[in-house]
């Protein structure tokens, strides 16, 4: 159960479809489950930001559950709940925070 | 149990700088909340005194000035047109001034200040003074200078007492009159001559079939000529810098089959041209053009040529409205353009859209590896082989019985001797 107002991403073919048709705006992609408090912290703060950027950028979770996302999280190496990953023209972009 | 914050930092909001914070009393002396309070008195100042002026000067038995003004000491909105004299009373009030006070020791702004804030008494007397003469009507003349003048300057259109004023709409603009109110109609004409002679062009030109610039937005200023001819690009103007940089005439149909192929930048182009509504009254008889409100020809979904695609990424706007130049050095920008390409050939219907490959994956860079993308997507790919090739293996391997050296040198010698029998046999 994801914000009612971003989309949330269960397939495989569905993250892909994001990430290679977001062009040039960021895309951030929230892995974590609807039913992890952190997450839904998480989701909150996104669902009311998305507005402001969304000029330049894009929001969207992804489901850590679904079977056909496994394959992400190995190639993200997603150990920690929830993860953001940002894309960039189908790039990832590495973020170092603070 | 999640544990409470420090008391001592507690956040305010700041009405000037319109954010939270926990400086405390030090706020006022940070320089944002120090550049937003002046500007702030700086503004209501100047309202303030063209207020004074407005009701020393002019006329407040006739139409007071129009000006709202909100008083931010106060949290009021003090209309001067429906409560003109409220306005100056509650300027010259004690709750006002007790309100300046509260403001300036809350922000930090310095107390001399305060009377540049607000209308003394003397001001008071003197409007009220002026009002009761007006109302006997002894300051009819001499006030008609200044007053008169301003509503000159914010209210061109009803007539008044000003004697340029009535000039002007004499000698100027017949068809004022003296009404209190004038609404100010679209030009029922083109003023632009230049309408006449392009309508016969499109006229000779849509018979080809090739230059239909019919939009169905009147345009002013703009006019159209047959594409691809040097005139164009200079009549274009700031239109012509982003559609037809690349233009010539060898590129008339470039240019065409340029504006059809993608709906979204002509919207973006349609913007650019709409200048004003005109109506379609010009009544040349022509077809499909303009003024008749035809579609235009760059929303008509027409064969295109494959080779636009990268003339109309590069030379036209992604998004509709702005335009923007793309920084042609970002990340992913080669990426970006054939996508954009694929997607547009999608949406016509050229190109079946590619079923996602469930092998995909993004140029990815591990979250805990350095190195360039290229290497950590090489990584994951050799683990993934190494475990794909571990799983052939596993399935490759046959269970076979052990057979002894003698029973397999014994196998070989019958093989042999079946072969000299085979032979003797032929032979």
């Amino acid at each position: 159960m994801g914000s009612a107002l971003l989309p949330t991403l269960r397939l495989k073919s569905e993250v892909d479809t994001a990430i290679r048709d977001t062009l040039d705006k960021v895309l951030v992609l929230r892995f974590g489950r609807g039913i992890d408090a952190a997450c839904l912290h998480l989701d909150d703060i996104l669902a009311r930001s998305s507005w402001d950027i969304s000029k330049f950028a894009t929001v969207a979770l992804v489901d850590m559950d679904s079977e056909e996302i496994q394959v992400y999280i190995d190639y993200f190496d997603i150990t920690l709940v929830p993860a953001t990953i940002f894309f960039f023209n189908a790039h990832h972009m590495k973020m170092d925070s603070g | 149990m999640p544990e409470k914050p420090p008391p001592a930092a507690e956040f305010e909001y700041c009405e000037l700088c319109r954010h939270h914070h926990d400086h405390g009393r030090r706020h006022r002396y940070v320089t944002k909340h120090r550049r937003n309070l002046d500007a702030a008195l700086t503004s209501f100042r100047s309202k303030l005194s063209d207020l004074r002026r407005a009701f020393l000067h002019g006329s407040p038995s006739s139409q007071p000035p129009r000006a709202r003004l909100w008083c931010p000491f106060c949290s009021i909105d003090l209309d001067s047109r429906s409560a003109g004299k409220n306005a100056i009373y509650h300027l010259a009030s004690s709750e006002h001034l007790k309100g300046v006070k509260d403001f300036l020791r809350k922000h930090g702004g310095g107390m001399d200040q305060v009377d540049s804030l607000r209308i003394s008494e003397d001001v008071l007397a003197k409007w009220e003074k002026g009002s009761e003469s007006l109302s006997t009507g002894t300051k009819k003349g001499t006030e008609g200078l200044i007053g008169p003048c301003l509503k000159q300057i914010k209210d061109i259109q009803n007539e008044y007492t000003c004697e340029s004023l009535d000039s002007f709409a004499q000698n100027n603009i017949p068809s004022f009159s003296n009404t209190a109110s004038y609404v100010v109609m679209p030009l029922q004409s083109p003023t632009n001559g230049a309408y006449d002679p392009i309508s016969t062009a499109c006229h000779g030109a849509s018979s080809s079939g090739s230059a239909r610039y019919s939009t169905p937005y009147g345009t002013v200023g703009l006019p159209i000529t047959p594409w691809g001819s040097a005139e164009t690009h200079k009549q274009q103007g700031a239109l012509s810098t982003n559609l037809f940089h690349s233009s010539g005439p060898e590129t008339k149909g470039h240019q065409s089959t340029v504006l059809v192929n993608d709906a979204r930048p002509s919207i973006s182009c349609s913007n650019h041209v709409q200048q004003s509504h005109t109506g379609g009254n010009l009544s040349n008889g022509s077809k499909e053009n303009v003024h008749t409100g035809a579609p235009p020809p760059w929303l008509k979904a027409n064969e295109h040529d494959p080779k636009n695609l990268p003339l109309r990424s590069c030379a036209l706007p992604s998004r509709k409205g702005k335009s923007r130049i793309l920084n042609p050095k970002r990340v992913g920008a080669a990426w970006a353009e054939r996508r954009r390409a694929e997607m547009e050939l999608e949406k016509q219907g050229e190109i079946v859209p590619a079923t996602s490959d469930s092998s995909w994956l993004p140029n990815f860079g591990s979250v805990w590896q350095s190195g360039t993308r290229k290497e950590s997507r090489k990584d994951f790919e050799k683990s993934h082989k190494l475990h794909d090739t571990k799983s052939n293996h596993d399935l490759s391997l046959e269970i076979k019985p052990y057979i002894s050296k003698r029973m397999r040198v014994g196998a070989d010698k019958a093989s042999d001797k079946a072969e000299e029998l085979g032979s003797h046999l032929q032979q």
